[in-house]
């Protein structure tokens, strides 16, 4: 049975502010992996688990392999998030078991693989699950990793009737390629865990965690146990007026700060389920602002890597702008408007700015 | 009643530890500044012998030798090429207060070494007030150092007149210490023009800091590096100060270098995390990766997101 090279005799208190993890600068030391079956979720209890009773064989490839993938995964789409005091999975436990030095790596990897053959549905992928002990410098965790099965071509060299060829099989297990961007994965370290013994983590899934289906909500709800730290909510509103002080601060153009500002607007309202702070960047500004943005983000404690984007709070600001001049005169127009032309806004002389409207007046009255 | 030599003699002596401060002081002021403005040099410093101090207040007749002797202290800086030299003076003059910079320009028909002298009055650090001292720095070719020194053996320790069996051939010898510059300076524009040469420079800077932290592997391609680094070379606005950049960020990233570059010296799959430059590359995505994908635009697929994977991200 293998056991933990080392382990606290009890957790370390968590900082107040959030301890970083470095993915560049982690180790997976040792990993066990259990084949997951599909099966309906009524046949589960009787369709036998072979788990596996120790843990694999190092290799220094592999291992680095998985770091690699980790690495990919948590710099994309990850959200930070919390264990659930609600919840009936035993993951939180057992991860928290692990950290503490009271159950070992191949013991935890057996109960969280039976609570995912129990609590998958037929409509859910087999693959293999794979428990990791990762390490960064003093710290080290769990990562816990869904690997589903893909399939690739290989080519190999043969003589056919004395003549080279190559010929071509298929593979239908290959498990994680290099294409392999997202999947599913959680990691829990010994840092997580704060002063009130709450364990906290970073998790990622090729789904949305904030859908509101049952397959959205699995991996983060149903299977691990946790609910995502920060409100979407707030992070999207943070997002919009970190951006409008970096657009009035930071951009001189008043053109450009009415570009920019609608391509906020524009990015709020479509259907992406996530905000990228470097994607918007890189899409929607131009290269002399880019770093600068990225970092006034990061400034307002916004992630740069993707988060769930939830408009409740700022919807009702997504349909006009308002240009608020030096002399009190003020302008509301929609971006329809400015996209159009109607209003144009161009950069005067004296570093002052030219708003101009085209259109047929309504009405002019007193305010 | 002790002579004029004789009290400068005492004094000498007694001062002389201040004097072997200075010289350590200066010396490791003009490595500083030439690192930092991308100019080799071989430094080395040392006080005036008391032996030379004496003997030089006899040859030249000196009334107060404390005062006239200008190179008490002196350190010497030998650089690759002339504009080098003119460049490191210039700075060093500007460097110290009330600095004089002489040029030593033989005659034509002299025997006399040349190079640029800068001399200034200055004390040791942490001496408040006081006595300052003169200080000299000599700073040379290759070319120039190896005459001054030659000349310095044949010309003055001896003591003798030259005769012209020895004259003539000395004359060659010189000349040919001043082609050895000429030529060492055309070499060195010439590779400056070639369109390779920031990638080549970017590359050595690379390998410096790779193969300090890894044994490298054997699948290291230099025809690669160069391709990448070509890429890579229009982003870095001062090449030569880009390696005390790359060192800078090496240091500072040395423990995570260490984990992950050992890791892929014969990785096949992840190409450029094999490769030297990949320690450039890693200092450019955490300055700058937007310039850096931009530049990297015409690279295979996922090359340079298993650069990023690798170099991971801190959440």
């Amino acid at each position: 049975m293998g056991t933990n090279s080392k382990h606290p005799t009890k957790c370390r208190a968590r900082f107040t502010e959030r301890l970083i993890l470095d993915t560049g600068a982690i180790s997976v030391v040792e990993w066990i992996a259990h084949d997951i079956p599909r099966v309906a979720l009524s046949k589960a209890s009787t369709t036998p688990l072979k788990l596996s009773e120790v843990v694999s064989p190092y290799s220094p490839q592999v291992a680095e392999f998985f770091r690699l993938r980790i690495s990919a995964a948590l710099g994309g789409h990850k959200a930070d998030i919390v264990e659930n005091s609600q919840t009936t999975s035993p993951i939180p436990q057992a991860a928290k078991d692990y950290i503490a030095g009271a159950k070992n790596l191949i013991d935890v990897s057996q109960v969280l693989a039976l609570h995912l053959r129990n609590s998958q549905t037929a409509a859910m992928s087999a693959g293999l699950l794979v428990i990791a002990r990762i390490e960064e410098g003093e710290d080290f965790g769990i990562a816990i990793l869904k690997l589903e099965p893909q399939d690739g071509a290989q080519a190999k060299g043969q003589m056919i009737n004395g003549k080279f060829t190559y010929g071509v099989s298929i593979l239908t297990d290959l498990l994680l390629t290099k294409g392999t961007r997202v999947f599913k994965v959680a990691v829990f370290m010994m840092s997580d865990t704060d002063e009130k013994g709450v364990l906290n983590g970073r998790a990622v899934d090729s789904q949305n965690m904030t859908g509101t289906s049952d397959l959205a909500r699995f991996w983060l709800h149903t299977y691990l146990g946790f609910n995502l730290t920060e409100n979407a909510e707030l992070m999207t509103r943070r997002f919009l007026d970190a951006g409008e002080i970096f657009l009035n601060t930071q951009v001189k153009d008043p053109e450009l700060r009415a570009k920019y500002q609608i391509a906020m607007m524009a990015e709020l309202a479509n259907h992406s389920p996530n905000i990228s702070v470097k994607s918007f960047a890189t899409i929607n500004l131009n290269e002399s602002h880019r770093l600068a943005f990225v970092e006034a983000m990061v400034d307002a404690k916004i992630p740069r890597q993707p988060f769930p984007k939830d408009i409740e709070l700022v919807k009702k600001h997504l349909e006009n702008l308002s240009f608020v001049f030096k002399d009190g005169t003020s302008v509301i127009t929609s971006s329809e408007s400015i996209n159009s032309g109607i209003v144009k806004v161009t950069q005067g002389e004296n570093e002052s700015t030219d708003l101009h409207v085209r259109e047929h007046l309504s009405k002019v009255s007193r305010r | 009643m002790q002579t004029a030599i004789e009290v400068a003699r005492d004094w000498y002596e007694a001062e002389f530890p201040k004097l072997e401060q200075i010289c350590s002081e200066v010396s490791a002021n003009v490595k500083s500044l030439a690192a930092k403005n991308g100019i080799d040099c071989d430094l080395n410093a040392r006080p005036k012998s008391i032996a030379s101090f004496v003997s030089k207040a006899h040859k030249k007749q000196y009334v107060d030798p404390r005062t006239e002797t200008t190179d008490l202290a002196g350190v010497r800086a030998i650089v690759s090429t002339r504009s080098d030299r003119d460049r490191l003076a210039t700075i060093l003059e500007d460097a110290y207060d009330d600095a004089k910079l002489e040029r030593k320009e033989p005659p034509l028909k002299g025997l006399d070494y040349s190079g640029i002298h800068i001399t200034f009055p200055t004390r040791p650090f942490g001496q408040e007030g006081g006595d300052c001292y003169s200080c000299e720095i000599q700073v040379r070719t290759h070319g120039e150092d190896l005459w001054s020194r030659v000349s310095h053996e044949l010309l003055y320790k001896p003591g003798l007149d030259l005769p012209d069996s020895v004259g003539r051939p000395l004359y060659l010898l010189k000349a040919l210490t001043e082609i050895f510059d000429r030529e060492v300076e055309n070499a060195m524009s010439t590779l400056i023009n070639n369109p390779l040469f920031p990638a080549a420079r970017l590359l050595n800077f690379a390998n410096a800091e790779y193969f300090a932290r890894c044994a490298g592997g054997d699948v290291t391609e230099t025809e690669l590096s160069l391709e990448i680094l070509l890429m890579i070379a229009p982003l870095i606005a001062d090449l030569e100060n880009y390696q005390s950049t790359l060192h800078a960020f090496a240091q500072k990233y040395d423990a995570k270098l260490r984990l992950i570059l050992p890791r892929h010296t014969n990785d096949k799959l992840n190409v450029l995390l094999s490769q030297p430059e990949c320690v450039v590359l890693f200092e450019r995505l955490v300055s700058d990766q937007y310039s850096l994908t931009t530049a990297c635009d015409g690279l295979p697929e996922g090359w340079l997101e298993s650069l990023r994977d690798a170099w991971g991200t801190e959440i």
